[in-house]
């Protein structure tokens, strides 16, 4: 079989600073087989969308992309973010939003947990209930922390690219958020944006936009929220779109390259029939964690699901590949389980040196960045050689 | 009305009718009923059917208001149908009515008459038959011709497997004759069309022909001189028949009847063709044909006369003797096996080795798919076990294979050029045979020591045709096949090698890889003859014949679409449980081919050792520089039985290598327990074979310190290999060339030196 | 209505009448029922003396009928005769023997009317000695033992037809090229026994060329009599004179014509319809001088049948027609003629291409259909 028939499809998954940096060693060993050149579609969530859209919209050689892509991780991007909320033009939008739609928004909460009161004592009747489900969040958040964060993205790296602006030859690239209204998949890409309940965005967005929502992990950055224009069956119409991180979703990207996905229900159906889904999450806890109160107890839950949404992928590419709708699939795990590789380099980077490594965005030590980018490097590596060494 | 002969089924039908009719409001009435009269009699119902729904389009049938049609109903109905006629025979002569009157409402009585909806299926039937004879719409001008008919009555047949000869350009008719060779005691082939014989012809037999520009009439005359006059209108007159006839009646030995083929254009394969001669042959009877004979021979005015008396009563008073002909001409029939596989193998020259279990099977696919030319080889004969699943006749016990075999091909389709040859192929491509003449190459030999044996006299060849080869397991449940390309660049030896990897690499066949490539012996073979025969495999003509018939598609379904530097295999297994069949298509890749230097051994590298070294070329400059050598292990195979050197995987430099721009020191952790890994995983085929390096600036030749390293690996390490192969890749930080060479121990002499006293040691 | 060459068939109900135009005004009528319902304009059945009166060309200020013929005295036949009479001048009779074998209390008015004239008409031809001039013409149709009789003692032999033999001259005139009428039955030995047996069977063609096709009237005779006059047509070798292409059917579309009792069961005589389908010419339309005929007929209600009617539709080409039926209400069925050649009036309607098959709906409703029932049904124990 050669690589020309190959179509490669590249899922970066979720896990902020750890994610990229665990992407950026796979990339490595993927260009080093001239893999990376002939990806057609990356799709990206969260930590991978940073990365993935680095890429995408720029066009210099794997060693200079190499370089930035340290500098970046080292320096951290939240630093840039408490930047831009604060002392930006955006800091003065922000305190209006706060003042405006966040203070409405906070007088309905107050009503509405009135009314639930009053339906727990028994009072309620079919008006009231109208009115409750009415007092949501009339104003939307017009400015917050992830605007500033889109802001920051965009004047120090994709500099006003549009989704549309794809640089690197013959790729397209999907960043995948969520949609909170619906609950379901919101993905922009560089052919098309939306989501299947709304429709197609009618107009670009800009790539830093597309970035910050789909890394705005909602226990920490509010989602976005806009009046956005869609065209869907000819018909156009506008709704207040609330995205928020896609790892909510599906944290491991590869829902939109699975193929057999119908154009006339999914956006960005692609042509994939190789699918190399470079994921950064954990693997199995050791059970230090003992989440007692709320917050953590809502990380905890968030984590299970997570991990029950990567093994349930994990079988799925291992059905579609004996069932021959994908021609292969290689999984480089950060969280992977060591023993089980039938043949490893003897070098290679445990799993415990980096598994437990922090999701954030704060600045990186050089040596955390390569231990984490070997591992990855490695595994892909292995991985090629032992299962698909003619690619 | 007596109801003592009416059938169960006969009853149904009446009733069946009579409700129809009733709530027709009159669209059919029951005019009479005439009950059988005898045991197993038909049921004759006379209806009156009204006809005014049914649109009348130009050239369709003119009803009248009503119309009588005559339902016979058997007493096997519903297991059997209806016929309807009319009640008249207006309607003689169009397409669709036979013998005046009956109407031919099914196409395919089997596929469309349906039992359980008796009647009412049918007046639905006869409704649509009204309805689209009214609107000339029965023969769609998009449709074949339906040819029409004649009735035969003579026991003698034809069967014509040659176009008809055209006619010339505005000529009214063609007039020649048919060599007639006898096929057996019923059938004729007409084996060739030809001018009339100027001189009679001594043990050749002679039809008649006359091919007219003209339609007959649909419906073929009954008497001879209906006939006679049908061809007088057509441009035939009767004086020129007359001298046709005379003619071939001399040619006609005493005794025998004369055959007169008279073709008509009024047949049409599809609808865009244009139409083709509809054949018939009529039969003159012996007793006219002598009366002919001496009209022209005879002297006597008297004798003259008393012929001339018989040929008028003939031509006035007989009926037409019409024969059977079986129409098998391209120009008018499809092929029953077109847009198959095996249509790939028409006019095509193959060459069968191995007239075994898969050839003898394989052989007959091939005549029957009308192949023009097969060679068979083989070297053994026929015993009586063998016929238990092997293609050869009882009495064929004795015979050699191949020449049994061309025999039974032979007789199933004589057109084929079959041509035997004895040979022992473990020696190699039999001499006399050319290869490059075929189009196919079928190994069938299931051989090992025969693969070995082609692969080393094709060796020097840039191409080959395409070899098909196949084998099966020791219980006849799995087979493999293989079908190689003209110019992919392995041989059949190769291609066995690779299949094995292919088994062993893929986890859904690795069943396949335990019983092609048994790592021990788990029992003796099966023996047919304990402690006489060979062993061989245990399967009966069944189990053969699907996977002969899955080779012989696969086979045909690869060249029919792949390019040509393409090779494939096909692991198929089967049915046993009968839903457990399983098969998948590989393909086997295609290697570089390198020569080695030293030797001029062929070195097949596959795309995986190639794709590591680059991969390994380009880490390194991304984590080290570009100038640094590095290098690794090579594994793979060497073959000295044929000269081959195969390059599976290259791993990239161990954990404690040393890299530097003139130096690249190779290390050993962690490769003991790679090479376990890639043994293991390829059956034992993939083991260490060699090194390699890179020469980043400078040319790939063999340093003193290359040469060196060599001596090391093959003189002074604990275990030592016999031979060694070196790849360096020189110039590899700009433009990368590649270069084998292979060291033999014995290459080397090992001299020691101690102190003061030098000795030779080999 | 009788200026050019054509024939018309009158709707009178139950009944016949039928006037054959030769050439402008030379009309030869036969049968007539008149049914006096001028007043009721809801009738659809024609005033038919009032008509005639109407169209006729005026001699001497009289209508003009140049010749009446009458197949049988049946009243559906002779009806309204006295009045015609009266009313308008005939210039020639054309009848069978049978009027005078019937006694006068066994006759209708109008028949006895008819007798009396033809009767007196017979007289003054025998005392002319020949052709006794308009108004009191006489054709009579019988054979040569007639002249035997001491009624027909003296009558001239040329006012006889015997039948077998064709007749071209209408009131003193000949009328060769343009009118011929051959006879084919009365029968000799049937002037007795049923009136409906001995009507007067002609085929008229207003041309030269039998073969053209003609009208064939076969009175009120039912199959035997049908047969009998095929057969003996054939024999003497004179099939022309049976080509049609308008049949009227005989006794107004009775199923007697090709039906036969035979045993206490209704037997179909298919070969009298197979010899009546290969005598028409092209497009031949066989009509049923009658009411409308009935889509099923209970016992005893014949004619008009619909049994014949079906049998009749198996074998005209160019249709059948009902003076009931077809054409305007009231208005008669006309048969223009040109060289001899019959045209059919435009009276057919065109099949509608969406015309769903009877056919197939029957079998639809035959089969049965496999819905559950859209009703509720109730059940119990």
């Amino acid at each position: 079989m050669t690589t020309e028939e190959y179509k490669f499809g590249l899922a970066l998954s979720g896990g902020g600073s750890r994610a990229a940096a665990f992407h950026l060693g796979c990339m490595r060993a993927l260009n080093d087989r001239s893999i990376l050149d002939q990806v057609c579609t990356i799709s990206t969530v969260s930590g991978g969308s940073v990365i993935g859209a680095l890429w995408a919209y720029s066009n210099d050689n794997f060693d200079e992309f190499d370089a930035r892509m340290q500098a970046i991780l080292r320096k951290g991007l939240k630093g840039g973010i408490v930047r831009y909320t604060l002392f930006s033009r955006t800091t003065l939008k922000i305190a209006a939003t706060l003042v405006s739609s966040g203070v409405v928004a906070a007088v309905c909460s107050v009503v509405r947990l009135a009314l639930s009161l009053l339906g727990v004592i028994g009072v309620s009747n079919s008006a009231l209930r109208k009115l409750k489900k009415a007092l949501q969040a009339p104003l939307p958040r017009f400015s917050s922390r992830t605007t500033a964060f889109a802001e920051f993205l965009d004047s120090e790296f994709f500099k006003g690219a549009t989704l549309k602006d794809i640089k690197r030859k013959n790729l397209q690239i999907i960043i995948n958020a969520t949609e909170l209204r619906t609950e379901s998949a919101y993905r922009f890409g560089s052919m098309e944006s939306g989501c299947w309940r709304f429709g197609k965005l009618v107009d670009d967005t800009k790539v830093a936009k597309a970035v910050a929502a789909s890394a705005s992990f909602p226990a920490i950055l509010p989602a976005l929220d806009e009046q956005r224009r869609y065209i869907k069956r000819g018909e156009t119409s506008t709704h207040r779109t609330i995205v928020a991180d896609g790892g909510v979703y599906d944290n491991l990207g590869t829902s939109c390259l699975i193929p057999g996905r119908n154009s006339n229900f999914s956006t960005n159906v692609t042509e994939t029939n190789f699918i190399i889904a470079c994921v950064a999450g954990q693997g199995i806890p050791d059970g230090s964690n003992l989440p007692y109160f709320w917050p953590s107890r809502m990380v905890a839950t968030i984590s299970t699901i997570h991990r029950r949404t990567h093994s349930m992928t994990f079988d799925l590419l291992h059905r579609l590949q004996s069932s021959g709708e994908i021609k292969g699939f290689l999984l480089p795990y950060l969280g992977q389980n060591d023993s089980a590789l039938p043949c490893p380099p003897k070098d290679l980077v445990p799993r415990d040196a980096t598994f437990d490594y922090p999701t954030d965005f704060d600045p990186m030590s050089q040596k955390d960045l390569d231990m984490l980018a070997l591992r990855g490097e490695q595994l892909t590596r292995n991985l090629i050689e032992t299962y698909f060494p003619e690619l | 009305m007596v109801a003592e002969y009416l059938s169960w089924g006969q009853q149904l039908a009446l009733d069946q009718l009579t409700d129809i009719a009733s709530a027709s409001d009159d669209a059919i009435e029951i005019v009479r009923t005439e009950l059988p009269s005898s045991e197993g009699g038909l049921l004759v119902l006379r209806l009156s059917i009204e006809t005014s729904g049914y649109q009348f389009q130009i050239g369709g049938f003119k009803f009248r208001r009503r119309e009588p049609i005559i339902l016979k109903i058997p007493s096997k109905f519903p297991l059997q149908p209806p016929s309807a006629n009319f009640g008249h025979k207006r309607f003689l002569g169009r397409a669709h009515v036979q013998w005046g009157n009956h109407l031919c409402l099914y196409q395919a009585t089997d596929v469309e008459w349906s039992a359980s909806d008796g009647m009412f299926g049918f007046i639905k039937r006869l409704d649509q038959w009204l309805r689209d004879a009214a609107r000339n719409q029965l023969d769609p001008n998009d449709a074949p011709l339906h040819p029409p008919v004649e009735y035969p009555s003579s026991d003698t047949k034809f069967a014509v497997d040659i176009n008809t000869p055209e006619l010339a350009n505005g000529a009214f008719f063609w007039v020649g004759a048919a060599k007639l060779t006898t096929r057996n005691k019923y059938c004729y082939d007409i084996s060739e069309w030809s001018e009339m014989p100027e001189q009679l012809p001594k043990d050749e037999r002679f039809a008649a022909v006359v091919l007219i520009n003209q339609p007959m009439p649909m419906e073929y005359p009954s008497t001879t001189s209906e006939l006679l006059n049908v061809l007088q209108d057509r441009g035939i007159s009767f004086s020129f028949l007359f001298s046709i006839l005379k003619l071939l009646a001399l040619c006609q030995k005493d005794g025998e009847p004369l055959y007169f083929i008279l073709g008509a254009p009024m047949r049409r394969r599809a609808a865009d063709e244009p139409l083709r001669q509809h054949l018939t042959a009529w039969k003159m009877d012996s007793e006219h044909v002598k009366a002919l004979r001496t009209i022209v021979l005879s002297d006597s005015g008297e004798v003259t006369e008393e012929a001339w008396n018989l040929i008028l009563d003939w031509a006035t008073k007989t009926p037409t003797e019409w024969c059977r002909v079986y129409d098998n001409r391209p120009e008018v029939t499809y092929r029953r096996d077109q847009e198959t596989n095996a249509s790939w193998f028409l006019e095509k020259r193959v060459v069968l080795l191995g007239c075994g279990a898969l050839g003898s099977h394989m052989g007959e696919y091939l005549v029957r798919a009308g192949v023009k030319k097969l060679s068979l080889v083989d070297n053994s004969t026929v015993n009586p076990g063998i016929l238990v699943r092997q293609q050869f006749r009882h009495y064929q016990v004795g015979y050699s294979k191949q020449s049994g075999l061309a025999v039974q091909l032979g007789s199933i389709n004589p057109k084929v050029e079959i041509d035997h040859k004895y040979a022992d192929l473990t020696k190699g491509w039999p001499d006399p045979l050319c290869l490059q003449e075929f189009d196919l190459v079928i190994d069938a030999t299931a051989s090992r020591r025969v693969a070995s044996a082609l692969q080393h006299d094709w060796d020097a060849l840039e191409s080959t045709p395409p070899i098909l080869r196949g084998s099966i397991n020791g219980n006849a449940t799995q087979g493999i096949s293989t079908l190689k390309m003209p110019r992919s660049g392995f041989g059949p030896s190769d291609l066995i090698r690779q299949t094995k990897l292919a088994a062993f690499h893929t986890q859904e066949l690795n069943d396949f890889a335990r019983a092609f490539w048994p790592l021990e012996q788990h029992k003796p073979g099966f023996q047919p003859e304990p402690g006489c025969s060979e062993p061989t495999f245990l399967g009966s003509a069944a189990d053969v014949a699907f996977f002969a018939s899955s080779f012989f598609n696969f086979s045909a379904y690869m060249l029919q679409r792949e390019n040509d530097d393409v090779a494939k295999a096909l692991f198929v297994s089967a049915c046993n449980p009968p839903d457990q069949m399983f098969s998948r298509i590989i393909d086997l890749g295609k290697s570089d081919t390198n020569n080695d230097v030293s030797h001029d051994y062929r070195v097949l590298v596959s795309p995986a050792a190639r794709r590591a070294i680059e991969g390994e070329i380009k880490t390194n400059a991304r984590t080290g520089s570009s100038t640094d050598e590095t290098g690794g292990l090579l594994l793979g195979e060497i073959d000295d039985a044929l000269k081959t050197i195969s390059i599976d995987v290259a791993t990239g430099p161990p954990l404690d290598s040393i890299k530097s721009s003139d130096h690249f020191l190779c290390g050993v952790e962690g490769t003991e327990e790679q090479c376990k890994f890639y043994a293991e995983k390829s059956g034992n085929s993939t083991n260490f074979v060699g090194v390699w390096h890179t020469h980043p600036v400078s040319m790939p030749e063999p340093s003193s310190v290359d040469l060196e390293a060599m001596a090391q690996l093959l003189h002074c390490q604990e275990k030592t290999p016999r031979h060694v192969v070196m790849l360096i890749v020189g110039f590899a930080a700009t433009r990368p060339l590649w270069r084998f060479h292979l060291f033999r121990k014995n290459q080397f002499q090992v001299i020691h030196i101690e102190k003061g006293i030098a000795s030779n040691d080999n | 209505m009788f200026n050019e060459p054509r024939v018309i068939f009158w709707p009178v109900g139950t009944g016949d009448s039928i006037s054959i135009v030769i050439q402008d005004g030379i009309v030869l009528q036969v049968d007539l029922r008149d049914l006096n319902d001028a007043d009721n304009s809801e009738s659809d059945r024609i005033a038919l003396v009032d008509k005639l009166a109407e169209s006729l060309p005026k001699i001497d200020g009289k209508p003009y009928l140049s010749a009446f013929a009458l197949t049988h005295p049946d009243q559906d036949h002779i009806l309204g005769f006295e009045k015609l009479l009266e009313r308008v001048t005939i210039g020639e009779l054309w009848f069978t023997p049978r009027i005078f074998i019937e006694n006068d209390q066994d006759l209708c008015d109008d028949a006895v009317a008819f007798k009396e004239e033809a009767e007196r008409r017979i007289q003054e031809t025998i005392k002319a000695g020949g052709d006794a001039g308009a108004g009191d013409r006489v054709r009579v149709i019988g054979y040569d033992s007639l002249l035997d009789t001491n009624e027909f003692a003296g009558f001239p032999e040329d006012r006889l037809t015997i039948p077998g033999h064709s007749v071209t001259e209408i009131d003193g005139n000949d009328y060769e090229g343009e009118f011929n009428a051959f006879i084919h039955a009365p029968f000799a030995e049937e002037t007795e026994g049923d009136r409906n047996n001995t009507s007067l069977c002609m085929q008229v063609v207003l041309g030269d060329a039998p073969s053209q096709g003609g009208i064939l009237l076969f009175g009120d005779i039912a199959y035997p009599r049908i047969r009998r006059i095929f057969d003996t047509t054939k024999e003497a070798g004179n099939e022309d004179f049976l080509r049609w292409k308008v049949f009227l059917a005989p006794h107004h579309c009775s199923k007697s014509a090709m039906y036969q009792k035979e045993d206490d069961a209704e037997v179909l005589k298919q070969d009298m319809l197979d010899d009546l389908a290969s005598y028409q010419v092209e497009g031949g339309i066989i009509i049923a001088s009658s009411v409308k005929i009935p889509s099923t007929n209970s016992s005893g209600d014949n004619p008009p049948h619909a049994k014949a009617k079906k049998r009749y539709e198996e074998v005209a080409d160019g249709g059948f027609l009902c003076t009931h039926e077809d054409g305007e209400s009231g208005e008669p069925l006309v048969f223009q003629a040109d060289n001899g050649v019959l045209a059919a009036p435009d009276v057919t309607e065109a099949v509608s291409a969406t015309a769903t098959s009877k056919l197939a709906s029957a079998v639809d409703e035959a089969r049965g259909s496999d819905s559950p029932p859209s009703e509720q049904v109730g059940y119990g124990c």
